[in-house]
């Protein structure tokens, strides 16, 4: 009895709880609840803030983030206004749940390669969370590079989109091939093109990790390839203005 | 046992408000207030005005406590700040600083 704090039926708490043990809430908290422990939320109860716990159950109202280290289960009754993070989380008929669900194992979270199972079984949506939270440290140098490099000077962006390229953007060939037009726009869009792709085609990368031959030997030849084709179309419009700019000055 | 129970292990940092019941186990700093008994059981640790209807007092508590009814500051208690109380009992091994306003 000594470990298990109650805070009952009608009882306020405007402030932050955390500690051992376990904890059952049938009142009201307003605050973060943060426990080494196991926390029941009961039926009537109501937290606004964040729930951190070894395992929740939860059978009352919460407006913030759910945490639990083990096991989340929501009973019927609950509702919840926040986001579930758990190795395991159970939502039972009845239970409403507004917010992003995640499930993952200890590793996922911590290393890039087990998200892949993650992004993988999870529907579309959830991929964005879940890649903000695992694995953006992997993603943001890739979009970032050549959202900075093309421009200052545009006659750098072959050389500065080919040089990210390699590694993880097969299926962008295809997607950058056809917009050779004037150097400027393309460049523009070129760096959309870059954005978009870096979040899919970072899964892709990250799918294709598992197969570890996949991302060099097929990423190399298109990046030559690619700027080999890039490389092209710029020395060819310069003289095309001047000479259409030469022709007008004689005309006039 | 009390509807509203904070054990041991137990930190709240702010205020509690019940209609309640309440009994300490654990740490206590902000304030806490109950329109029924509040017990600070032995180990507990309140740093907080204490109002109740009634208050037993065998932990520590460092704040100023009020009670409609009564106080009682039991051995091994220990009760740093005034008391506004229509009854107050001090227990033997307790230890107890502070004034006492029994006018009330």
């Amino acid at each position: 009895m000594s470990q298990q704090s109650i805070i009952g039926q009608n009882t306020v708490v405007r402030g932050n709880v955390s500690g051992s043990g376990s904890l059952e809430i049938q009142g009201r908290v307003e605050g973060d609840v943060a426990m080494t422990g196991d926390v029941f939320i009961q039926p009537g109860a109501l937290v606004r803030g964040n729930v951190t716990g070894n395992q929740l159950s939860v059978a009352g109202s919460v407006a913030g983030n759910l945490t639990a280290n083990e096991a989340i289960a929501l009973e019927p009754g609950a509702k919840v206004i926040g986001d579930l993070v758990g190795n395991s989380i159970g939502i039972a008929d009845g239970a409403l749940v507004r917010g992003l669900v995640r499930t993952a194992d200890e590793e996922p979270l911590a290393s890039a390669k087990p998200a892949v199972v993650v992004a993988a079984k999870a529907p579309a949506t959830l991929q964005r969370p879940i890649m903000g939270g695992i694995a953006r440290p992997a993603v943001a140098p890739i979009v970032a590079k050549p959202a900075f490099a093309p421009r200052p000077a545009p006659a750098a962006v072959p050389v500065a989109v080919a040089g990210p390229k390699p590694a993880p953007q097969p299926p962008l060939q295809p997607q950058i091939i056809p917009p050779p037009r004037a150097a400027s726009s393309e460049s523009d869009e070129l760096e959309d093109s870059n954005v978009q792709n870096g979040d899919e085609s970072d899964d892709d990368a990250e799918l294709a990790s598992s197969s570890p031959s996949n991302p060099a030997p097929s990423a190399s030849p298109h990046a030559s390839a690619t700027a080999e084709r890039r490389d092209g179309p710029p020395p060819p419009v310069a003289p095309a203005l001047k000479k259409s700019q030469k022709a007008k000055k004689k005309g006039r | 046992m009390a509807a509203t129970v904070i054990g041991e292990g137990l930190t709240i940092e702010g205020e509690i408000t019940s209609e309640d019941e309440v009994a300490i186990l654990g740490t206590v700093r902000g304030a806490l207030s109950s329109t029924d008994i509040v017990q600070i059981l032995p180990g507990a640790v309140v740093q907080a005005d204490v109002t109740a209807a009634g208050l037993s007092v065998a932990g520590q508590i460092t704040g100023n406590v009020t009670a409609s009814d009564r106080v009682d500051l039991q051995a091994g208690g220990r009760l740093i700040g005034d008391v506004r109380a229509a009854r107050l009992t001090i227990a033997d091994g307790a230890s107890f600083k502070g004034n006492v306003d029994m006018d009330v």
